[in-house]
């Protein structure tokens, strides 16, 4: 068995807010997941559990072979973390900081030298070595704090919304590095509120919303099963009512669902019957993983989240 | 070594570089309380020399009283280092890097138990120095009664910590608890001159006890018997304050900044 994170009917509530309901999940060496979900749907919950910084109503968490509930110390060992908050020492230097993580993952001497060198030339930190991390950029500070998890080469690597306020660069970057580590073997969990991403880095996909994980599987097998394209007619006002479409959202828009979305389209707009002066946009949703999420949810996964850049 | 020696020998650097980052704050616990002690000998040189101490400089009182003073508040930043951790994000970094509790705690620890060593060595130092702090008793005494105070101070740090829940709570305790402890315990007016109330409850504090065991070697000829009710009872509070800290402190728990 392969498998480096075995999470198994999870559950964790937050007093009355039911953050996690029964989740089970298992990530296999060499496997990135992205994971998805809305705000609060349960990612970072999920995530900290397995870092060993919140304990689970009930359970089972396995991390390297070592369960994470009762041995949260010897499992962390196996794993390295940046979590969705930033954390970084302000008055260090980048250098500084990464010399610290390194050395608190255990690594020392000749290995922590090389290990700083590669990963802050990868991350493209290697100019700013010398600088302040509270002089850093919002995109700089994200990369160090995201170097500062990967120095030790951990079998379970945990990425909390590792792009965050990242440029495009940064961004094409962070995925390469994360494709080497998983192609050395380790398996990474990886949270984001942006699917080009997963779909770049060919990861597979677990679905939370709600505390429940409603879908798990590579983008293939999800797109197979779920996605079906459509055509969105959105409306300034509510959206009138056609045969055959769905008004979602606010009541704005108006979705078909159509094999063919560009020819239903062209229909569409036909039919609209003067309602057309009160039209903002059409857009068409293809059938990658947006349309997989909006099949299981209803609903969009970027627009809705508003991603902060 | 073990991999758990590596992570506290990386915390102590790390922590070691942080305390030196915060200039200020080392200036605070240095400088202030020479100052003090500039300002404040003459008075106490008279109030000692009243009080049958005929060839008392002042510094007698003046230079224990302000390295008390100013070691308790050596525990407030103390207290400080672990909710800058908080206000950084880097906590639970901490906790999800591997290493123990314990080892956490002791990488944490070690530094400002330097630091706190540092400062109340150089305020004795240079009271004797500059000040003309003079040692009748032992020096073993007296260096036996710097650690207690220093090891206490640590616990009495974790025990703020535990306590405070915002960075406004421990800096409102860090003051008044400093100026309060140190007053009662007869660091800022001798215990003599205390008023009766603060004189009679003036031994329930460790600063009376550090003030006791340093002057049993500096204003008196004390031996090392003379300072050992002062350096138990510093561990004694010691043992308590560890007690509050491990019944109160929570890794798990979170601070807020304001
Ligand atoms: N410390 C906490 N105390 C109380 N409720 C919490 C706490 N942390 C999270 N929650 C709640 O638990 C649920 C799951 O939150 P979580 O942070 O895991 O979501 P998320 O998927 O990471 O969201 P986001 O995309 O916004 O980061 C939310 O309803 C949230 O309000
Ligand atoms: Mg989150």
């Amino acid at each position: 068995m392969n498998d480096v994170l075995v999470v198994d009917d999870l559950e964790k509530s937050y007093g009355s807010v039911r953050a996690l309901r029964g989740v089970s999940l298992t990530v296999a060496a060499g496997e990135v997941v992205g994971l998805l979900g809305h705000n609060g749907a349960g990612k970072t919950t999920l995530v900290s559990i397995v870092a060993g910084l919140r304990r689970p109503d009930s359970g089972r968490v396995v991390v390297a072979g070592v369960d994470a509930v009762r041995e949260p110390v010897r499992a962390a060992r196996h794993l390295g973390l940046a979590p969705q908050d930033l954390g970084v020492y302000p008055s260090a230097t980048v250098a500084e900081n990464l010399r610290f993580f390194g050395g608190l993952a255990g690594l020392r001497r000749v290995v922590l030298s090389q290990r700083v060198a590669e990963v802050s030339e990868a991350l493209q930190l290697g100019p700013l070595l010398d600088r302040r991390a509270r002089e850093l950029s919002g995109g700089q500070k994200r990369r160090l704090h995201t170097a500062a998890a990967l120095l030790h080469e951990p079998p379970l690597l945990l990425l909390d919304e590792p792009t965050v306020g990242a440029d495009v660069q940064t961004r094409t970057s962070l995925l390469e590095v994360v494709k080497g580590l998983a192609g050395r073997g380790a398996a990474v969990c990886y949270s984001t509120h942006y699917l080009p991403e997963v779909e770049a880095l060919g990861a597979t996909v677990a679905i939370l919303e709600n505390g429940t994980l409603i879908a798990r599987g590579t983008q293939a097998e999800l797109a197979a099963r779920h996605a079906q394209s459509a055509v969105e007619l959105v409306f300034d006002g509510p959206a009138p009512p056609i045969p055959g479409g769905a008004v979602v959202g606010d009541g704005s828009v108006l979705r078909v669902l159509a094999e063919r979305p560009a020819e239903a389209a062209v229909q569409l707009l036909a039919a609209l019957d003067g309602h057309e002066t009160r039209l903002t946009s059409v857009d068409i949703v293809r059938d990658g993983l947006e349309a997989v999420y909006m099949a299981l949810t209803g609903r969009h996964y970027e627009q809705e989240q508003g991603r902060v850049d | 070594m073990s991999t758990n020696s590596v992570r506290v020998v990386a915390l102590w650097r790390h922590n070691l570089l942080l305390w030196r980052r915060d200039i200020p704050s080392l200036a605070l616990l240095v400088v202030m309380p020479l100052l003090m002690i500039a300002f404040l000998q003459p008075l106490y040189r008279s109030t000692l020399q009243a009080q049958g101490f005929a060839d008392a400089s002042g510094a007698e009182q003046a230079v224990p009283g302000m390295t008390v003073m100013f070691a308790l508040f050596g525990a407030g930043i103390a207290a400080f280092r672990f909710f800058d951790e908080h206000s950084w994000g880097t906590w639970e970094r901490l906790r999800a890097g591997g290493v123990s509790p314990v080892a956490l705690m002791a990488g944490k620890l070690g530094p400002p138990l330097l630091v706190l060593l540092g400062q109340v060595a150089l305020l004795l130092a240079v009271g004797v120095a500059l000040f003309g702090l003079q040692i009748h008793g032992t020096v073993v005494g007296l260096v036996a009664v710097g650690w207690a105070l220093v090891v206490c101070m640590l616990a009495y740090a974790v025990a703020l910590t535990s306590i405070c829940r915002s960075a406004s709570q421990l800096s409102a305790a860090t003051n008044v608890g400093s100026i309060g402890i140190a007053g009662l315990g007869g660091a800022v007016v001798p215990p003599d001159a205390l008023p009766g109330w603060a004189a009679a409850i003036a031994p329930a504090t460790p600063a009376y006890w550090a003030m006791e065991g340093f002057q049993a070697t500096t204003l008196e000829a004390g031996g090392l018997t003379a300072v050992l009710p002062a350096v138990g009872m510093l561990l004694a509070f010691t043992v308590a304050f560890t007690v509050i800290a491990a019944a109160r402190f929570r890794l798990t728990d979170t601070k807020s900044m304001s």
